[in-house]
């Protein structure tokens, strides 16, 4: 078996992988295909489960599995995916820290100034922590699928698309809607919400809303407010 | 606001949607209580810049003639799997329609 790891990784270019559960003789041309493209982009994998069944083979659901990853590792991967941004060419502006299952951010995150897009999609937090507004060039930040409850401690002085899909938020609190008066679009899909608060009318730039597959008995009344 | 998307809620009524004016694209679809009146209906009128909308998947037995007047830019209908058995002929006045959708929406004239 820790031939087969080594070899995968040989294949596949994937030098941080953490976990492989290979389980299959061996991988045939076309599935070798999909693997490549599958791994393009990624600077790391928590956990690789593969089986070599037509019928199993769901490239989603198959590959990633991070329900059970030790927390302990995730930080260290998402501290290598960090410093790897580091250590690339200064014009990068983006970082991608998604599908770690991650319940907390690194602390080296918060000095990355400069971003300006920042993908956390697939994570488990709960919260955001203060240091996190410091990041106050971005523009781009996906949250999506993770389990925020409450929305604080963006940054706000230029963010335009906030990703909020898939959390669990009731309710949008008031002074989220009075700080984050840059936003564009925003996406609030598959939450608990029931209703906006009236100050959501500050939002007005706000271009995009998404609300589907919340809780709302009518249309929401702040939404109105003219533009200028 | 020129997109809102409240698909998949509980949305009754059409309250307020006359404060949209800017709105361009508006998904609805599947609401389990939507009740689509005269009333509301009339709302859409304040709508001039309503170029999509989408009302699939809500039981609807008709849609107000009043509904389709005043919705001058609009190019996108979505009618379909509701329990309409007729589409007013104001449809005809849409003169920016590109796509009309009211498959399986029990059409029996």
């Amino acid at each position: 078996m820790p031939r087969m790891i080594e070899r995968f990784k040989e294949d596949f270019g994937a030098t941080d992988l953490e976990v492989l559960e290979y389980i299959s003789e061996f991988i045939s041309g076309e599935r070798q295909q999909q693997f490549k493209f599958l791994l393009q982009g990624r600077s790391s994998l928590i956990r690789i489960k593969y089986h070599d069944d037509p019928n199993v083979f769901n490239v989603e659901d198959n590959i990633l599995e991070g329900e059970n990853v030790n927390q302990d590792e995730v930080a260290k991967v998402m501290l290598r995916r960090i410093q790897k941004h580091q250590s690339e060419a200064e014009g990068s502006r983006s970082l991608s820290l998604d599908r770690l299952h991650s319940e907390r951010l690194s602390k080296e995150l918060f000095s990355l100034a400069h971003l300006t897009e920042l993908d956390l999609s697939r994570n488990k937090l709960e919260q955001l922590p203060v240091e996190f507004a410091q990041l106050n060039q971005l523009r781009f930040l996906n949250m999506n699928s993770n389990k925020l409850r409450t929305l604080e401690n963006f940054p706000t002085l230029s963010l335009e698309v906030l990703e909020l899909a898939d959390n669990v938020l009731q309710v949008i609190p008031a002074t989220f809607c009075q700080l984050m008066t840059t936003l564009r679009s925003l996406s609030l899909e598959s939450n608990q919400l029931q209703k906006l608060p009236k100050e959501f009318a500050n939002l007005q730039k706000l271009e995009e809303l998404y609300l589907q597959s919340n809780l709302f008995a009518r249309i929401p009344s702040t939404l109105g407010k003219k533009r200028h | 606001m020129a997109v809102l998307e409240l698909s998949l809620n509980k949305v009754r009524d059409l309250d307020r949607l006359e404060k949209l004016t800017r709105l361009e694209e508006l998904y609805l679809h599947d609401q389990s209580q939507l009740m689509l009146d005269e009333d509301g209906a009339a709302k859409f009128a304040c709508l001039p810049y309503l170029e999509v909308l989408d009302l699939s998947k809500n039981g609807l037995y008709e849609l107000p003639r009043s509904m389709l007047a005043g919705l001058t830019s609009l190019e996108e209908l979505y009618l379909q799997n509701n329990k309409l058995t007729e589409i007013p002929p104001e449809v005809c006045l849409l003169q920016n329609l590109i796509e009309l959708d009211v498959v399986s929406t029990d059409q029996r004239s």
